[in-house]
């Protein structure tokens, strides 16, 4: 069996690649709490590339507008189609931001519009169990952004499984940085990612 | 054992009794007013009004316990029965005690007499209790095998104002939405009505409004009397729903409402055809639409979105411009232009452009439909290199440039007419051309070492001497002494080779063909140099079609150590297990069963049969609408009774639920028995 691997999307629009720590943290998360045979390195795929499907889980953030091409909108629809989990972090965490806009309204046309998903739904207990929903963000309780805590994350599911997770929660700045400073956190804060991970392989 | 014990164990028995026939005839009276309440589909409120009825008939039963808990009448009871006791058993319950008295109470066995008379008193109320149940079960039946004999008898004299005929023909007028500009429709004895969203259907019959009940979405619907016939209005839901009506005499008509979605305008944004990036943001851009809707587009307009900075800080400046009223168009198309001087773009502002138009839907709407989003990007200084050669139409100043196409076309005339020149005159010609593909070789060299922050070639006309034909790795030295970079040090290297020659590799190679042809064409050898000519166009039409690439830098990669990081974490979790996914759509499943038992109903009630195809289209209009087609067909068959369009049609309805066959690639086709 081979090794899963972290996949981080690029898009013709916006700036993909503003979050670069975010993969290599949730792989070291990965490595921490669960025995999943994961490469030490993740990957960037073009959302047009048919290379897509290689993937269970997709990372997507950005501040910028999104928009995508008709390639890439007709690969992420099998993408979905084949059993694949799009996730999607607004990094601007502000739902005025021109991210969140245009993201939701390419995703909506993509995916269908993402309806809030209930504490009680199995993407918050596929491993670590989180009952009051997704973990908040120190951007959240900071006040930046939109100073919001949003409560709820967003998503599409095609028969009983996710197929687009959106979050709101800029887990994008949460999560950027080094996997060697998380010792010095007191609360590992990247948790909820091995939920992410484990709900891709497993539903 | 004593006449009083004996007295008080009638008066328990007596008590039990009494109760036991209160509840028969509570639970008789609740079934009668049920069956009723069913056979003439009163509304659900009839039903707590039974339940009610039967509880208060119960409990005025229930009030006769009070006689019971006297003994000494309970005594008077047994008294009036078997006289020759001759009130001793009353002295007995008086509360005199005697051993004469006793047994004078004990003389006539009594007790036998009175429990005859209780279970006959219960007889009569369970009896009644059964002979209800029976009817309730057989009222429904009856009800419909009348409905259908009369609805037989008044296939001959229709029009009559019999209660059957009330549903007997009806009438469907649609008046669609003001905003829509379509007239009124009519349509006779439907069995779905198909009309956009909102729109007032209004179904009508002949006969006495209070003969007539209209239900939909699960709630009432007012029947008012219209001259001598019936009529209910009420608005197309956004989901599909279906009307029952039932008259009087038991009779159901269903008719499936079919809600037309209006759809959201359709827009395409046709200039700017593509995303551009630009040095300088001057100029005008102009900007091209074509709108399309299928009732009528309200107003449209571009949208102009700006962001600006990088990093963690951005901003952002929306506009709108041209927007324009549409007065109902279906099709049209929307012009303007956007001056980018106006904007004040700094390098590495984003522009985002693209159209948006409404409809005129006042009812669910109005529908926004968008175009593609089309982004024209300011480059920052230190990103020339990796601005892409667009197909955009050359600057003026290269406008009188020979092309590469027109020395090939001047090439081959030199060879047709090549025979019939004298060889000094066909060198002088040859090399007259080798003089222009000699400048057209510099300015492609200029490009490509002009992107690698390199100085221009400086070679002029024949007076400089050559390079020559360079290698990619003479190019690579070359950019690199050009950037300053240590040549152990190259840039950005992703993969085998560099972007940066990667974007250059064509031009380069057109670069190296055309050294060749020049050569041939300066010995006058004008057919030699022909195909490295046509190497150099090939090469630079691939670098004009080349991909934008985005020299953005990688992100800097973070190699994790798995073994050492591996289950060092403090938190214990739980994978969740596998689920296995069904096989086949579970709700393709429930309609499949759905339909196998309505094909069961087609022998012995065609009717209900007909009816369930109707709620089944209801679930599937929304969701498969050549199902929803296919089963609005068979019901139609079976109304009518046609055999062979029956058949038809279920055969159409079982393979829509099948699905299309799916052809899987990696699995061979069958090829017989081997």
């Amino acid at each position: 069996m081979s090794d899963f691997v972290f996949a981080t999307a690029q898009y013709e629009s916006g700036d993909w690649d503003s979050a670069p720590l975010v993969p290599a943290n949730i792989i070291d998360t990965i490595a921490r709490y669960t025995s999943i045979d994961i490469a030490p390195s993740g990957v960037i795929v073009p959302l047009s590339s048919p290379s897509l499907f290689r993937y269970p889980l997709i990372y997507l953030t950005g501040h910028l507008p999104v928009h995508f091409g008709p390639s890439e909108r007709t690969n992420l629809q099998r993408y979905a189609e084949r059993g694949g989990l799009l996730f999607v972090d607004d990094h601007n965490h502000d739902i005025d931001g021109v991210f969140h806009k245009t993201a939701t309204e390419e995703l909506s046309r993509t995916f269908g519009v993402p309806k809030p998903l209930p504490k009680t739904h199995a993407i918050y207990k596929s491993f670590f169990v989180f009952e009051d929903g997704p973990p908040t963000t120190s951007h959240e309780l900071n006040g930046w952004g939109d100073n919001l805590v949003h409560k709820t994350l967003s998503g599409v599911e095609r028969e009983g499984r996710l197929v687009l997770l959106y979050s709101s929660k800029d887990y994008s700045s949460e999560w950027n940085y080094h996997p060697e400073n998380k010792k010095f956190l007191s609360v590992d804060n990247t948790k909820f990612a091995v939920n992410l991970v484990v709900y891709a392989l497993t539903r | 054992m004593t006449a009083l014990d004996r007295l008080l164990r009638l008066q328990r028995s007596l008590a039990i009794v009494l109760a036991a026939r209160a509840l028969l005839v509570a639970t008789t009276v609740a079934i009668v007013l049920l069956a009723v309440v069913h056979v003439f589909s009163l509304p659900a409120w009839s039903v707590a009004i039974a339940l009610l009825s039967s509880a208060a008939i119960g409990t005025v039963q229930l009030l006769r316990l009070r006689s019971v808990r006297s003994l000494s009448r309970v005594a008077l009871w047994v008294e009036e029965r078997t006289p020759a006791l001759r009130y001793s058993l009353v002295t007995v319950a008086d509360g005199v005690r005697s051993a004469g008295l006793d047994e004078q109470a004990l003389q006539m066995s009594w007790w036998t007499e009175a429990q005859r008379a209780l279970l006959k008193s219960l007889t009569l109320p369970a009896i009644a209790m059964i002979v209800a149940l029976a009817l309730s079960v057989a009222l429904p039946r009856a009800s419909r095998l009348a409905n259908a004999i009369a609805t037989r008898a008044s296939g001959s004299s229709r029009g009559s104002a019999s209660d059957a005929d009330v549903l007997a023909v009806v009438h469907v007028a649609v008046a669609w939405p003001a905003y829509s500009g379509r007239p009124a429709t009519t349509v006779d004895d439907p069995t779905s009505i198909e009309a956009l969203v909102g729109s007032v259907i209004t179904v009508s019959g002949k006969g006495e409004a209070s003969l007539v009940t209209a239900n939909a979405d699960s709630s009432a619907r007012a029947v008012a009397q219209r001259g001598d016939g019936w009529s209910v209005t009420l608005a197309m839901p956004a989901r599909p729903g279906i009307v029952r009506l039932h008259s009087a005499a038991g009779r159901d008509r269903l008719i499936v409402l079919a809600p037309i979605a209006d759809a959201a305008p359709v827009v395409t944004l046709l200039i700017p055809a593509h995303d551009t990036i630009v040095r300088r943001a001057i100029g005008v851009v102009p900007l091209h639409a074509q709108l399309r809707d299928d009732i009528g587009l309200s107003n449209a307009q571009f949208e102009i979105v700006v962001s600006s900075g990088s990093g963690e800080n951005f901003t952002f400046r929306a506009t709108t411009i041209a927007r324009t009223s549409l007065n109902g168009r279906t099709e049209t198309t929307l012009d303007a232009r956007v001056s980018l001087d106006s904007l004040k773009l700094l390098p590495g502002d984003i522009v985002q452009l693209r159209a948006v138009a409404r409809d005129g839907n006042m009812v669910t709407g109005p529908g926004v439909g968008s175009s593609e989003t089309r982004a024209i990007r300011v480059a920052r200084a230190d990103e020339y290199d990796s601005v892409s050669v667009d197909a955009l139409p050359p600057p003026e100043a290269e406008g009188q440039i020979l092309s590469q196409r027109m020395l090939i076309d001047l090439t081959e005339a030199l060879v047709k007419r090549q025979r019939s020149l004298a060889r000094p005159l066909l060198v002088s010609e040859s090399q007259r051309i080798a003089l222009d593909q000699r400048k057209l070789r510099k300015r492609v060299g200029d490009i490509v070492f002009q992107r690698m922050g390199g100085e221009p070639l400086t070679e002029e006309g024949g007076d400089v001497p050559e390079r020559g034909k360079l290698t990619a790795e003479q190019v690579l030295a070359m950019a690199d002494s050009a950037t300053g970079a240590t040549a152990g040090n190259v840039l950005d290297v992703e993969g085998d080779e560099t972007p940066i020659l990667a974007i250059n590799k064509p031009l380069l190679e057109a670069f190296n063909a055309m050294w060749d042809a020049g050569r041939s064409l300066e010995v006058g050898e004008p057919a030699k140099a022909l195909p490295p000519m046509r190497i150099a166009l090939a090469a630079i039409e691939r670098a004009r079609q080349a991909e934008r690439i985005y020299l953005r830098g990688k992100p800097s990669t973070a190699i994790v150590d798995i073994a050492k990081a591996r289950l060092t974490g403090k938190d214990k979790g739980v994978a969740s297990t596998r689920e296995a996914r069904s096989i086949v759509d579970p709700i393709v499943r429930r309609r499949s069963a759905t339909f196998e038992r309505v094909s069961a109903l087609i022998a012995h009630d065609p009717d209900a049969a007909a009816d369930s195809l109707l709620l089944m289209r209801v679930d599937a209009l929304g969701t498969a609408p050549t199902l929803a087609a296919a089963l609005d067909d068979a019901a139609r068959a079976l109304r009518k009774r046609d055999a062979a369009s029956v058949q038809q049609a279920w055969t159409r309805v079982r393979r829509t639920l099948g699905g299309e066959p799916v052809q899987r690639t990696g699995v061979p086709a069958w090829q017989g028995a081997p």
